[in-house]
């Protein structure tokens, strides 16, 4: 307490402020350096321009390239492997040099997979329950039908074009549409086809086809009514460019759903799939919601 | 006081010019040489860039910066020009390298016809900042040397038959010297140790105190545990000049409570506004703030004995010393370069120091001989006024 009573706390006080003020401004005006590694820290194996190479790489890519557990593999061996790593490790820092990964296509690609496999890596290293892929089959069922087949014929009353010049949209209908009677009531196609000047288009084959090859072979307004009819029906007229149709079903199997024990290692990849794309969406949601993207003017994404 | 406002204020503006000149322009080069090929890596700090080329995009100020370096960095061989290659792919004539957030990087290839006789020429910078520097370092023959390329040294030949030597001593003294004539800060920091100087003998405190902040400064820097904030460091340094205008003027006033309280005060005050403007900046700011409190109350104190000035120029030189280290990091140089570069520079700006104050020695003792008494209020108060306001100037330019 004499302190405060002594002349010389005149002096003391302010020096003191000039040691706190030089000490202040220096932790202000200095930062600490990066300290250079002089030895290979533990759990490392080797240090590349202060980049590590860990041991746990280097452990397991002695016993990919030998085929054999790390502790009988010889020295000569791992000396070969450590050193085509460090070579790998100098090619990878000078890809990061030359900015690769902004300038080259594949690196980009490569990099944007690496990400995303990494981001799924947890998501993928669980297994499912029967429960989830039942759950999840449910869900998606849709995805899992067997094709459908169908075996049928198209007969066509042509109209304006070379062989029936003459014949008229509404004549060629009121044909079709007894024609199409006739054949309900059991009368044969030969028949229908000799009486009424009907000819087979030859676009379905008569063995039978599958749907998506009928959809491709028909069209889209054809396919439309033959994929409702049922085996042995006849569909009303078609008006189409080319004349006037009539289909008839001679056995329709439609795509049916396959339960789930035979399509259990589809459901499973699937669902790995989804999983997969789920955590890629979310990892783009956080990097989109802490990026800062300019779009120029006119532009959209 | 009309005039005398006139006079600092002109001082402040003649001092503002010069203000910019004290950053330091350096740029790093590596040249290989490996056979008939030549690999230029140059590195130039992002600001350098964007100051010379005027630009902010970096796509545009690196596209300008390719062109600038094409035509500024070239290697002749006794087969005459050695021509850049194209490098493939899109990339042309110069690769433009990814080498951290502050550096611009490029990588030119030069095929010469016959390697022979290589003369390597990097003029980049040089029309535009004169006091540019250039270290470079030249591997070849599996043996790296350290050089420097300055305005006056554009262009280096390498010898067919023998090692090339490193830059010596000299090169990096005239460094020390270059360095020192051109900044406007250390000018002023002598300015005002002159101008505290009552006797004779304090003259070589002042020297004294020049020395030790240069040698604390390398001692410093050798033991690489701290790096300099470069920006902040040369804005104190204008916080120390304007402390310094601020003691000469505390002697003359009638009333020095108000320069005691006022000066730390106002920086007091800047630290708050750095809070929100240049958070980096406050410790700095608020140790500013109590040295200068305890310095400007000691030296009201002690005013006729020279205890706390000089510790003053210490810490100027001190934090003078330590602007070189803080640009060598890039330039990768091996520690015993980095030493010999820092006692070369050190020692050019302490002997410049010297010979400065050896000639205002000699100019006194002519003075007097011939019973020339100077104004000396009137000086003080002119000086101290433009000491302050230059110094205020660099502290707030600098801090951006």
């Amino acid at each position: 307490m004499s302190f405060l009573y002594r002349p010389q706390r005149a002096l003391v006080l302010p020096a003191l402020a000039v040691a706190v003020g030089l000490v202040v401004a220096g932790i202000g005006l200095f930062r600490p350096a990066p300290r250079p590694l002089m030895a290979v820290p533990p759990g490392y194996v080797a240090l590349v321009n202060q980049k590590g190479i860990l041991f746990n790489d280097y452990r397991a890519q002695v016993e990919v390239e030998t085929a054999k557990p790390f502790t009988e593999s010889t020295p000569a061996e791992r000396s070969k492997v450590l050193r085509e790593m460090i070579n790998e490790e100098l090619l990878v820092q000078r890809a990061m040099v030359l900015d690769l990964p902004e300038t080259t296509n594949e690196v980009r690609t490569n990099m944007a997979v690496g990400v995303n496999a990494q981001v799924a890596a947890p998501v993928l290293a669980y297994e499912p329950t029967d429960a989830e892929l039942r759950a999840f089959y449910d869900k998606t069922r849709d995805k899992y039908t067997t094709p459908g087949s169908m075996t049928m014929h198209d007969l066509i009353l042509r109209v304006g074009g070379y062989q029936n010049a003459d014949q008229t949209t509404t004549q060629a209908l009121a044909d079709a549409a007894e024609a199409v009677y006739q054949l309900r009531a059991g009368a044969s196609l030969d028949y229908v086809e000799g009486h009424f000047g009907l000819s087979s288009t030859g676009r379905v084959a008569d063995g039978g086809e599958l749907d998506f090859a009928v959809k491709l072979h028909l069209g889209a307004k054809l396919y439309q009514v033959a994929a409702t009819m049922r085996d042995g029906e006849v569909s009303d007229p078609i008006v189409d460019l080319d004349g006037v149709h009539i289909l008839v079903m001679e056995r329709h199997d439609f795509p049916k759903i396959a339960d789930f024990t035979t399509v259990r290692d589809r459901v499973y990849l699937d669902y790995r799939t989804a999983a997969s794309n789920r955590a890629t969406e979310e990892n783009l949601k956080v990097l989109r919601s802490q990026a800062s993207i300019l779009i120029a003017p006119g532009q959209s994404e | 006081m009309k005039s005398l406002a006139w006079i600092a204020l002109c001082c402040l503006a003649g001092g503002a010019g010069s203000a910019f000149a004290q950053n330091s322009s350096v740029s790093y080069s590596t040249w290989s040489v490996s056979g008939n090929m030549v690999t230029l890596r140059f590195l130039l700090p992002v600001t350098e860039a964007q100051r010379l080329m005027g630009v902010d995009v970096p796509t545009l100020t690196i596209s300008k910066l390719e062109d600038y370096l094409l035509q500024h960095d070239t290697v002749q061989s006794a087969g005459g020009d050695c021509p850049a290659i194209d490098q493939g792919f899109d990339l042309g004539r110069v690769d433009p390298l990814a080498v951290g957030s502050d550096l611009y990087g490029f990588e030119i290839f030069y095929r010469c016809k016959d390697p022979r006789q290589l003369v390597l020429r990097n003029s980049a910078l040089f029309g535009r900042a004169p006091s540019h520097i250039n270290f470079a370092r030249i591997q070849m023959r599996g043996q790296t040397v350290e050089q420097l390329f300055t305005a006056r040294h554009q262009t280096m030949s390498l010898p067919d038959d023998a090692a090339l030597p490193p830059a010596g001593l000299a090169a990096y003294l005239r460094l020390g010297f270059t360095h020192l004539i051109g900044s406007a800060a250390d000018w002023c920091l002598l300015l005002a140790a002159l101008l505290l100087v009552r006797h004779r003998r304090e003259l070589g405190y002042v020297f004294l105190a020049l020395s030790g902040g240069y040698v604390l400064a390398m001692a410093v820097s050798t033991t690489g545990w701290v790096l300099p904030r470069l920006p902040l460091l040369e804005s104190f340094m204008g916080l120390l000049v304007a402390l310094l205008g601020a003691a000469i003027a505390q002697r003359e006033v009638e009333n020095p409570r108000l320069i005691a309280m006022g000066w730390p005060g106002l920086l007091l005050l800047l630290a708050i506004v750095a809070v929100f403007r240049a958070p980096w900046a406050i410790g700095a700011l608020l140790g500013g703030a109590v040295l200068s409190a305890g310095f400007l109350v000691l030296s009201r104190e002690l005013k006729d004995r020279p205890v706390i000035w000089p510790g003053l120029v210490a810490v100027f030189a001190f934090l003078d010393g330590c602007a070189l280290p803080a640009v060598l990091p890039p330039a990768q140089l091996p520690q015993w370069t980095q030493l010999r570069i820092m006692l070369g520079f050190d020692l050019g700006a302490l002997l410049l120091d010297a010979m400065l104050l050896g000639l205002v020695i000699g100019v006194w003792l002519l003075l007097r001989a011939r019973r020339f008494v100077m104004p000396r209020p009137l000086v003080n108060d002119v000086c101290a006024a433009a000491l302050s306001g230059l110094g205020t100037f660099w502290l707030l330019s600098r801090l951006g």
